[in-house]
């Protein structure tokens, strides 16, 4: 018994030993010669919360912990009000039911996140900038949610992309304001007059790189899914990556390593703490 | 004053309950391994150990006195602006962040009855207190102008609380020791309000340090 427990002991302890020395430091340096954005996926990851994400709770999180910003879902309900909500339909999300662009805000905001205990409601993405200190600070990227079974798919791409316009000139972020999203709303969104940097939702491969130079967008937004991608095609032409949700230690690690120049992480805090980004004098409630 | 008075009663409890007749005499240091968790997974800088020294009262109770001290914080806080060169050029501040602290937790440890049938296992509740005193400092430069803030505070909290635990007997010396105590503030001194330090030997606490609770895995030496 005792033989068989300092072996247990002493295998962890090397393992241990093992983890801390293979510490090979990765740099946040980026290509364009300033440094890797991290900001919180969501919000800040519901993995360490009993919150939906895109609240307010969750963005002040991301801001307080050292991140550079965060990630929201947008949509607009049916009288144009911008709304932070990740899903099409309401439902199994909320006691609603449908979709979005189908109830008012005055109806959206009744509906309450279902699955969890706390009293949490859609938020309205007005309300959560005007709480967020010091604003032109920090960056925020908008997956911005297009339903293609919408009825009238060209009107609502405008609509959205006015109401993400009116946001941003409300509080003065067009430069801090990324949009992420199909090529077809990026460019309506252009023709709108809107001026904020834009990620198309595709990889980097070569063909998407020239239809991206063509269309002066700023980058793309892609998920790494465990690999290591390819960002030199991109970078050469100038255009910037913009990986998501990684959900580790391991899987940030392995998005810096593809040299990104945005992360979106599911697991913000532990590269912030990697990278000595993290504030550690900061609670998360 | 009565805070004073309530820590000091809380102090010397232990001590009145060692006055007792002590029929077995039974001692056991202990060391927290618990305390390098940091040490290991973090990126900031600790030096600091826990240890404790256990001492029986009667068959059920006894004293114990937990010293965690050290170097709790050492680190450096980034944080960048101006990610695209776009209003003169990227630039940060570099918080350089510095804690020295003592913890001092004193209680009782009462095992439970119920559970005595096993040779090598026994479970207890504690009830204890907390009192640390920490200094920190603060150094933030920025980048644009090379200017220094310098700044330090001081601050001597106490807490009263209570914790359950286990004991595993590996040999006739050697123990293993799990437990957890949940923490309240009693009382807390600072010389600089704005600036409350967090409780840093505790795994977990609320974001306005009123509560907070500490786990000790604990490897013990009886005499």
């Amino acid at each position: 018994m005792r033989f068989k427990l300092t072996i247990i002991i002493s295998f962890f302890s090397i393992l241990l030993l093992f983890q801390r020395c293979n510490n090979d430091p990765l740099s946040d340096n980026s290509y364009f010669g300033t440094k890797v954005m991290i900001i919180g996926h969501r919000g800040f990851s519901t993995k360490y919360l009993k919150n939906p994400g895109n609240t307010i709770e969750t963005a002040l999180i991301s801001t307080n912990i050292g991140a550079d910003g965060c990630e929201f879902d947008v949509q607009i309900t049916k009288d144009t009000v911008l709304v932070l909500f990740h899903d099409f339909d309401l439902h199994p999300m909320t006691t609603g039911n449908g979709k979005v662009y189908n109830y008012t805000w005055e109806e959206i905001k009744t509906f309450k996140y279902y699955p969890f205990e706390n009293n949490i409601y859609i938020n309205r993405a007005d309300s959560v900038f005007s709480q967020i200190p010091n604003i032109q600070n920090y960056y925020f990227s908008f997956d911005c949610k297009v339903d293609l079974e919408n009825e009238d798919l060209n009107q609502y791409e405008a609509k959205l992309a006015r109401a993400i316009q009116r946001l941003c000139e409300q509080y003065h972020i067009t430069q801090h304001v990324f949009i992420e999203g199909s090529e077809d709303f990026l460019l309506t969104a252009k023709r709108n007059g809107l001026k904020n940097k834009m990620f198309w939702m595709q990889e980097p491969t070569e063909e998407n790189v020239q239809i991206a130079v063509n269309d002066s967008f700023f980058g793309f937004s892609c998920q790494l899914k465990n690999k290591i991608l390819n960002t030199k095609i991109a970078h050469k032409k100038g255009l910037r990556i913009m990986a998501y949700s990684p959900k580790n230690f391991y899987e940030n690690k392995l998005t810096l390593k593809s040299n990104v120049d945005i992360i979106q992480s599911d697991d913000p805090i532990s590269i912030l703490k990697y990278l000595n980004r993290y504030n550690y004098n900061y609670i998360i409630p | 004053m009565k805070h004073f008075f309530i820590s000091f009663m809380l102090l010397i409890i232990p001590h009145i309950l060692l006055s007792q007749k002590d029929s077995s005499n039974k001692s056991c240091i202990k060391l927290n391994v618990l305390s390098l968790y940091n040490v290991i997974f973090d990126s900031k800088k600790e030096i600091r150990a826990g240890v404790e020294f256990e001492r029986k009262i009667n068959e059920n109770c006894s004293s114990f006195h937990h010293l965690d001290a050290g170097l709790y914080d050492q680190y450096d806080f980034y944080k960048y602006y101006d990610f695209f060169n776009e209003e003169g050029g990227l630039h940060y501040t570099r918080q350089h962040v510095t804690s020295y602290g003592v913890n001092l937790i004193q209680g009782v440890n009462y095992r439970l009855p119920i559970l005595k049938k096993s040779k090598r296992f026994s479970y207890f509740v504690s009830s204890l207190i907390d009192l640390h005193y920490y200094w920190k400092e603060l150094k933030t430069t920025n980048s644009i102008n090379d200017y220094l803030i310098q700044d330090s505070y001081h601050q001597f909290s106490g807490g009263i609380g209570l914790g359950i635990g286990a004991k595993y007997k590996i040999s006739k010396h050697f123990l293993l020791e799990a437990n957890t105590n949940m923490t309240a503030t009693l009382f807390s001194f600072f010389n600089k309000n704005e600036n409350k330090i967090a409780v840093l030997d505790a795994q977990w606490q609320t974001a306005n340090y009123k509560l907070w609770g500490i786990s000790h895995i604990q490897l013990c030496y009886a005499f």
